[in-house]
């Protein structure tokens, strides 16, 4: 296929950053009338009327395993905000944050009936500072754009690579309970560290709490760290 | 009536379109700091309102024109300054807004309330964030002043009992919170402190060896 043929893409997805993503992407000049499918429930109804034209399949922020029926049928890639095969599984910002990562990348996988562990396209550096959720979805948006203008400029002239995930790491989706706070942690824990415990459960997430012995609840909504200067 | 209207408060300024629209309001000059109110020509004025105002105007202008403010207290408590924070942290939920006549120094603590005069009140909730604070001190602060220009000029001064005990103002150091403190304060009275203190004031902090740690914002759930 030349490289500058138009490609007929489908973009799946339903969290708020990867609608922002597929907004802007859609504008790519390769792209022939993007299809947008919002959510599971569309994707379903749609999956039995697509066509042997689509060239990809577009998966951003995607939380359901895909039929093996699909993805033997179709190309179909997903984005993961981590530096794949690191930090696969569940929340990926999350884990890393806590993990004190602040420059990590976003990758373009392939979907396979394994979560996360298709081979790697294209990564892309992702910032992960900022003192919201809020700030740190806008650095995944940015990346998150980069890598799929690269994919869509380049494919099909781009291969896979093998992701070897005895070099990874795999992680479960945090538990809205693991978001309380422990008193001893502001006695033991660096400052940073707590900061980014807070910053990682900001908005849209279930926030950092303290909770006292009547069961009530302070939830930690917005934080900031300066550090002291040398 | 010609007023002179004096606020730089972000939740003060706000209060300007109702006094502009009041019927009684022949003309309006606005100021943001006392060097423009001095520059006006006081005498040609017959009223000053002001808005979140906290120094003291001096007799030059006290002396020279009817001033008059608001102030989220029940006056004569805590009138000395940050009566938000000072409230809150002594677990009053349900204050007064009061109108107070601006006075020149007579060599009291007192800012510039020293006779002890107010004419209008609305009750004040203290619950909530301070952003939803200040939004109704904005709301409350045209109530106050519609109430007092519908009056004007038979407006009726009520005297304020005095009181002796002077409740300090905060300064941005009370804003830290030492490891003892996430101990041993409970929830709630650590949610009123980090509420008092967000924005536009010195968020609460956890301060260390390697920096500080703001909190500047949060929310409560009671059981």
């Amino acid at each position: 296929m030349p490289a500058d043929k138009k490609l007929k893409i489908v973009f799946c997805g339903y969290r708020t950053w990867a609608l922002s993503v597929i907004e802007q992407i859609s504008n790519h000049p390769r792209l022939e009338s993007p299809v947008f499918l919002n959510g599971k429930e569309e994707f379903d109804e749609a999956v039995s009327e697509f066509g042997e034209d689509i060239d990809v399949l577009v998966f951003l922020g995607w939380s359901w395993i895909l039929p093996e029926a699909i993805t033997e049928r179709y190309t179909c890639v997903g984005v993961h905000p981590s530096d794949l095969p690191n930090f696969r599984g569940g929340s990926p910002l999350q884990h890393q944050i806590l993990a004190g990562i602040t420059d990590s990348k976003v990758s373009l996988f392939s979907l396979s009936s394994k979560l996360d562990a298709g081979g790697i396209w294209a990564r892309e550096p992702l910032d992960l500072t900022g003192e919201s959720m809020e700030v740190v979805f806008s650095h995944l948006v940015t990346a998150s754009l980069n890598l799929l203008n690269r994919f869509i400029d380049e494919f099909p002239d781009i291969e896979p690579e093998i992701q070897i995930l005895s070099n990874g790491s795999y992680f479960k989706r945090r538990l809205e309970g693991e978001s309380r706070m422990d008193r001893s942690v502001f006695l033991e824990a660096p400052l940073v560290d707590i900061y980014n415990f807070i910053r990682c459960l900001t908005a849209p997430y279930p926030n950092a709490y303290l909770e006292d012995e009547q069961g009530n609840r302070l939830f930690f909504t917005g934080i900031k760290y300066l550090p002291k200067q040398p | 009536m010609d007023v002179i209207f004096l606020a730089y408060r972000d939740w003060a300024v706000k209060v300007l379109p109702a006094i502009e629209k009041h019927p009684q309001v022949k003309s309006l000059a606005v100021c943001r700091t006392q060097e423009e109110l001095r520059s006006l020509p006081l005498e040609q004025f017959d009223l000053l309102i002001t808005v979140g105002w906290s120094q003291e105007l001096g007799p030059e202008i006290a002396n020279a024109i009817t001033a008059i403010g608001v102030h989220c207290a029940e006056l004569d408590r805590y009138s000395y300054g940050t009566p938000i924070q000072n409230q809150i942290l002594d677990g009053i939920r349900v204050t007064k807004h009061r109108i107070f006549k601006f006075t020149a120094g007579d060599g009291s603590p007192r800012a510039h309330t020293h006779t002890c005069e107010y004419s209008h009140e609305v009750p004040l909730d203290l619950s909530g964030n301070m952003e939803d604070i200040l939004e109704q001190m904005t709301a409350t602060s045209k109530v106050l002043f519609n109430m007092y220009l519908n009056d004007y000029p038979n407006v009726t001064w009520r005297q304020w009992e005095k009181e002796t005990f002077k409740r300090e103002p905060r300064v941005p150091k009370d804003s830290r919170l030492t490891k003892d403190d996430l101990l041993r304060m409970t929830a709630s009275e650590l949610y009123d402190f980090m509420r008092c203190l967000e924005s536009p004031y010195p968020n609460a902090y956890l301060e260390d060896e390697t920096g500080r740690l703001f909190f500047n914002r949060v929310s409560f759930k009671k059981v």
